[in-house]
């Protein structure tokens, strides 16, 4: 896993030399985790405050100083400050919590793979924009972006404590939610859901099992 | 990170490591859909201070240098879907000018002050509103001299019926939706000393290889005309020409009601008779048969829903739905029919037992949308 992470700062370095190659693999490794995070937080249109986010970092990379983890808080940083302008513009409300379901599976990805398979992965952050506001950004951050919970407090702007407790809360919630009890009777689908994450990912630091390092840290 | 588990146990209830896995599964294809958008900002943003450098890409494509610093506007270009400006600014300047276009042509219009043509075309679409028909025909007889402006040989070079009569939705097309309203309610389209051919149909959607029935009415000053030849005339998608498609004679009270032979594409109708009077179009949407099969399998064999169809073409895009708990119907896959109009779908019966599952044929210039009956999955046995 640290040669993972190792890879992931030689192509942190490279990208900003202006290696493009370097660039696309920090891209491929993070975005994915990115979009996850915006929904969960009830972003209406995830792709392009992506969008604006990446623009904010290729602009200002050649400033970044720091490594794979560094980089990763100050996007999901920037990230997280896009959504909140985006929903600031949009309506000046809060922003309305991610319809994540069937019907914008139907209409983003027509692919069965991506409905039936890929439906766990929207299921999953369905359940997390189910939690409050402060529960789910944490857990976002914490299990998807796979930051530390120093690193989720500086971003939330709050205690390293208050951010256990809404982590701790919002596990719980998640733990008793039925629809998560009955993903233990349902077998990992087509392997995705126990595949090893991808490179540089939080769960990948930590092991294998993806709840036992939130267990640890959920104490 | 921490390592102490005071409460660890609190949390670990059942599925919180499947959900958890999935949470941080690898990602779809999807979510990796704006590489290219993301390495073209990438391009765009280099700085002037950073040395261009060549790389080589995960896939082993050796990437070009970069080149300088852009404007802060040409980031934004690279990080936006094209469509969303260069095709935004086109269609508003393309929507500006149609509504200029069609502001003037339909002020000219309700003045009568368009040539007798382009007067008359205006009279089909808008005689609902107003729209006068030509000047020059109101009181010419049928032996008023010259070609009346609506007679065929007038029209010869345009596209009668126009764009919309090759549009799948008639509700999109301004000339066919009147006189193709599914109430059949007839309307004026066509003058000539007087007389009124209109042609409508009760069924603006029909089964391909059904006969479609054109109703006419010819009248003089809201009188029928009696006795008078009209003849049906059709076009089909995909083709320039008229073609003859039968003929009939009004009843007394100036109606008739023409079948046309067995359609197995869309068409376009009119009704025209010998003075050179002819109605507006009529358009008629077939509806290809589309059967599903489902062939249950066995404990090693997957199920598969064989899929045929009649009137359709090679080529043609069928997609496998399924229907959600809402009751919607949601796409699944799309694969295009071969050679015989046929094609098929393998299903998991794991994932989708007990679930209703559809195949929808999607509508072409030559073919209405068409939608099997749903077949349900069983469980696999």
């Amino acid at each position: 896993m640290a040669s993972q992470t190792n890879a992931l700062d030689d192509a942190l370095a490279r990208a900003r030399t202006g290696d493009e190659a370097g660039f696309l693999e920090l891209w491929r490794a993070l975005q994915p985790r990115l979009l996850r995070f915006l929904r969960v937080v009830g972003c209406e249109d995830p792709d392009d405050v992506a969008s604006e986010t990446w623009l904010q970092v290729v602009r200002d990379l050649h400033r970044f100083s720091g490594g794979e983890e560094d980089f990763r808080r100050w996007l999901f940083t920037i990230g997280r400050h896009r959504a909140v302008d985006a929903a600031r513009t949009k309506s000046r409300r809060p922003p309305a919590r991610s319809a994540v379901g069937l019907d914008i599976l139907a209409d983003s990805q027509s692919v069965e793979d991506l409905v039936l398979d890929g439906m766990s992965v929207q299921q999953a952050i369905a359940l997390l924009a189910g939690l409050s506001r402060d529960q789910a950004e944490a857990v976002a951050l914490r299990v998807i972006a796979g930051l530390d919970t120093p690193d989720v407090a500086t971003i939330l702007g709050k205690s390293a404590g208050s951010v256990r407790v809404a982590l701790h809360r919002g596990l719980r919630a998640l733990a008793a939610n039925p629809a998560v009890q009955a993903l233990a009777d349902r077998p990992a689908a087509g392997g995705s859901a126990a595949a090893p994450p991808p490179a540089g990912s939080a769960t990948g630091r930590s092991g294998s099992d993806p709840s036992r390092w939130m267990l640890e840290e959920v104490d | 990170m921490s390592s102490d588990r005071t409460d660890g146990t609190a949390v670990s209830g059942p599925g919180m490591d499947q959900l958890l896995g999935i949470l941080t599964a690898p990602p779809t294809q999807a979510e990796l859909a704006g590489e290219q958008r993301a390495l073209a900002m990438f391009r765009a943003s280099a700085s002037p201070l950073v040395s261009p450098k060549a790389g080589t890409a995960a896939d082993g494509a050796v990437t070009a240098p970069i080149p300088a610093q852009p404007p802060a506007a040409q980031l934004r270009r690279a990080i936006r879907n094209p469509f969303r400006s260069s095709a935004r600014w086109g269609m508003r300047l393309a929507a500006a000018g149609v509504l200029a276009i069609a502001g003037g042509m339909t002020a000219a219009a309700y003045a009568a002050a368009l040539p007798a043509p382009v007067q008359n075309l205006a009279h089909d679409v808008l005689s609902f509103a107003g729209v006068p028909p030509p000047r020059h025909q109101h009181g010419a007889g049928p032996s008023g001299g010259g070609r009346p402006a609506n007679a065929p040989g007038g029209h010869r070079g345009a596209t009668p019926g126009g764009p919309a009569h090759q549009s799948p939705n008639p509700g999109r097309s301004a000339r066919s939706s009147a006189p193709a309203s599914p109430s059949g309610s007839p309307s004026p389209s066509a003058v000539t000393g007087g007389a009124v051919l209109s042609a409508a149909t009760a069924s603006t959607r029909i089964a391909a290889g059904a006969q479609p029935i054109i109703d006419g009415q010819l009248s003089r000053s809201g009188t029928g005309i009696a006795g008078v030849t009209v003849t049906l005339i059709e076009r089909l998608a995909g083709h320039r020409v008229w073609r003859i498609a039968g003929t009939g004679q009004t009843s007394p009270s100036g109606s008739v009601a023409l079948t046309g032979p067995p359609l197995a594409t869309n068409a376009v109708f009119r009704l025209r008779v010998s003075g050179g009077v002819h109605s507006a179009s009529v358009l008629v949407i077939v509806t290809p048969q589309v059967d599903v099969l489902l062939t249950p399998g066995s404990s090693r064999l997957r199920d598969l829903l064989t899929v045929s169809t009649r009137y359709a073409q090679r080529g043609n895009l069928a997609w496998l739905e399924i229907q959600s708990a809402g009751g919607r119907w949601l796409r699944l896959r799309a694969k295009r029919l071969d050679a015989t109009g046929a094609t098929w779908f393998i299903l998991d019966g794991t994932r989708l037992k007990n679930e209703s599952v559809r195949v929808v044929l999607v509508a072409t210039l030559r073919h209405g949308m068409a939608v099997s009956t749903s077949v349900l999955v069983p469980p696999p046995g």
